[in-house]
């Protein structure tokens, strides 16, 4: 009986991994282009200047209706989620639009959140450090929200509930010239625009 | 469609074609001035040598024009000095010459001027006739002892500085063919309207008349000029996505061009005004396109998997430079319009961009920024026919965006060397560098075409 059990549950995995892939794009690697010694060492940046947890999550609890509300979403106007967001940005290496281990982990816990919303709708931001062009910059910006967009897709979400856009270099996080601020301006960043 | 194609004509926009249409009418002086022999003060110094200009403080002609007098010379100046072909006399030396002449009861004393070193003495009266402003310039080959040259100018008295930079080319023009470049605009971004939007801004080469060609704060990028100065492509977000729009300065009027998927940006006029070539992500990957400046005949030039962008036109808009990362990490190719006959020309760096290829008929070069080791970014010419390469800037902030002038003798750029990203200009060999803006951050910029006719008489 437990045997069946088990290989019923490894049928269902297995089942639910090929379905998962039938409708997805390519895996992310082949959307990031050329081939490229693989960055996938961890990267060595303090961590990025966030905000504690919301702690609104228990006092709001009484007020949530049909759906648990871990992440503050609905309990929080969208201002304030774009400010204290539950999906936190991931970073790129220079001039690269590959996904870290670091990286992956965040998107599936994003891609955990999504599922948990299914209301939940993104915008997915590719920003880039200020060296190098504009234009060269929109491009690789496009090239990191897709790699992103596609990560997601892998893992599940709905292509409908996400956009991407690029905005290259024009909206870096900290504006000073050095590796610091160039890792913490290279990133993939996710707007809610809808719940 | 016609819902994206929201009229862009804003009171800014209006301000800006008006003052554009402030041109001077020109007359030149009395046929009889004219006798001057062109070919004895031409002047080709590509024999090497040197040829010095005096030129004295603009006299006034009735009362009221002493200060716009001063401020036409100091122009003249400013723009001989920019224009680095001639020497200028110093002007210590020219209160010997006129008093020599004021003693002899002379209006000029050419001998005089002679012995003080000078070749060439250009003389101008400024009068205010009611609201009118006039001014004469006269110009003399000072060892053939004649008049060679003289201009009537006239025009509204806000106009001063457009009619200054127009004798400055009127003496460059006469005296060596020079297609001066004081007359042309820059057309740049800036994020000093607020931290959330960049726009699009128009200025003379000189860094003066800074107005706003766009005003909707959203992201307004890489303007690039018709070749007839009236029009401007360049990228906004303001409907979402980025998207190629074409503002038609006189007119007052913009539009959308090349509407499609993914998007649209690193937009380049070419030469004969007939393309337009963008970069887009309209097939999922940054691919090089071009499209009829009405919008019909998009094409398709590059088919590969890297990012390819920041597409330039060679002067006989049959060449297209571009940034391609095929190899691993940006560098400059070249192809034909159709794509094919692809090349890369940068070796040297780890990280080339932004090609801009000279419209001079006499130097065949591409400028374009270089990163040189892991150092900022540099300035470097490429002469296509030695295939040397040559550095103009060294290792002062990032020097990137370089935007050829369109004589092909002077070179536009941003610098971060002062801190914050702002204008420079400098010579093609990498001297004369000067900061033209100074408020916000200032990127792609983009050098103007000469559109109005030279030495019309």
């Amino acid at each position: 009986m437990r045997v069946i059990k088990q290989l019923f549950g490894f049928l269902l995995v297995v089942l639910f991994a090929a379905c998962g892939q039938k409708n997805t794009r390519p895996p992310a690697i082949t959307s990031v282009g050329p081939e490229r010694p693989v960055e996938v060492k961890p990267l060595d940046r303090p961590t990025q200047p966030t905000k504690p947890a919301p702690e609104i999550i228990e006092q709001d609890e009484e007020n949530l209706s049909a759906i648990e509300d871990p992440h503050g979403v609905f309990s929080r106007s969208l201002e304030e989620l774009k400010l204290d967001s539950p999906l936190k940005d991931i970073y790129f290496g220079f001039d690269s639009a590959l996904l870290s281990d670091q990286s992956r982990e965040i998107l599936e816990e994003h891609a955990r959140i999504l599922s948990h919303y299914p209301g939940l709708t993104i915008l997915i931001e590719g920003h880039c450090d200020e060296r190098g062009t504009v234009e060269y910059n929109l491009a690789l910006g496009d090239r990191r929200a897709n790699a992103i967009f596609h990560y997601l897709i892998t893992l599940g979400t709905e292509s409908t509930r996400l956009k991407t856009i690029s905005y290259g270099k024009e909206f870096p996080l900290d504006s000073s010239s050095n590796e610091t601020a160039w890792g913490n301006n290279r990133r993939g960043h996710f707007e809610i625009t809808g719940r | 469609m016609n819902k994206i194609a929201r009229p862009i004509l804003t009171p800014t926009f209006l301000f800006l074609s008006v003052l554009f249409l402030e041109i001077c009418e020109v007359r030149p002086l009395q046929a009889q001035e004219f006798k001057g022999n062109a070919g004895q003060w031409f002047f080709d110094l590509e024999q090497g040598g040197s040829v010095d200009f005096a030129i004295p403080n603009f006299e006034t002609r009735g009362t009221g024009a002493t200060e716009i007098s001063k401020l036409i010379t100091d122009i003249v100046w400013k723009d001989m000095e920019f224009a680095s072909i001639y020497r200028l006399v110093a002007k210590r030396l020219y209160e010997h010459a006129q008093r020599g002449a004021s003693s002899q009861n002379h209006d000029i004393d050419l001998y005089e001027w002679e012995s003080i070193g000078a070749d060439v003495l250009v003389k101008g009266v400024v009068e205010i006739q009611e609201d009118k402003l006039v001014t004469e310039v006269r110009i003399y080959a000072v060892r053939a002892q004649e008049m060679v040259f003289g201009k009537r100018y006239e025009g509204r008295q806000q106009a001063a500085r457009q009619m200054a930079h127009q004798i400055t080319d009127d003496i460059l023009l006469q005296a060596g063919g020079y297609h001066g470049i004081n007359r042309t605009k820059l057309a740049f971004t800036t994020d000093r309207r607020g931290e959330r939007s960049k726009e699009i801004y128009i200025m003379d080469y000189d860094g003066f008349n800074q107005r706003p060609l766009t005003a909707n704060r959203s992201l307004n990028l890489s303007p690039t000029w018709s070749p007839d100065g009236r029009a401007l492509a360049y990228i906004s977000y303001r409907t979402g996505a980025p998207t190629l729009f074409i503002a038609y300065i006189y007119e007052g009027r913009g539009e959308p061009l090349a509407p499609g998927g993914g998007m649209t940006f690193s937009p380049a006029w070419s030469p004969d005004g007939k393309h337009i070539a963008f970069s887009s992500t309209r097939d999922g990957n940054s691919e090089i396109y071009t499209i009829n400046a009405d919008g019909s005949g998009l094409k398709r030039l590059t088919y590969h998997p890297g990012i390819d962008t920041s597409p330039c036109w060679s002067p006989t808009s049959r060449e297209i430079a571009f940034t391609s990362d095929r190899t691993g990490n940006p560098q400059i190719y070249q192809m034909d319009t159709d794509g094919l006959n692809v090349r890369r020309l940068s070796w040297q760096g780890s990280y080339n961009d932004s090609a801009s290829w000279s419209p001079s008929r006499q130097y065949s070069e591409i400028a374009w920024s270089s990163r040189i080791e892991r150092g900022p970014f540099d300035i470097v010419v490429y002469n296509l026919e030695t295939q040397q390469i040559r550095q103009l800037t060294t290792g002062r902030g990032s020097n990137e965006n370089p935007s050829w002038s369109p004589n092909g003798l002077h070179l536009l750029f941003t610098s971060s060397r002062t801190g914050s990203n702002q204008m420079f200009t400098m010579n093609r060999d990498g001297t004369n560098q000067r900061r033209i803006t100074t408020q916000g951050n200032n990127t792609t910029p983009r050098w103007g075409p000469i559109t109005t006719p030279q030495g019309a008489s």
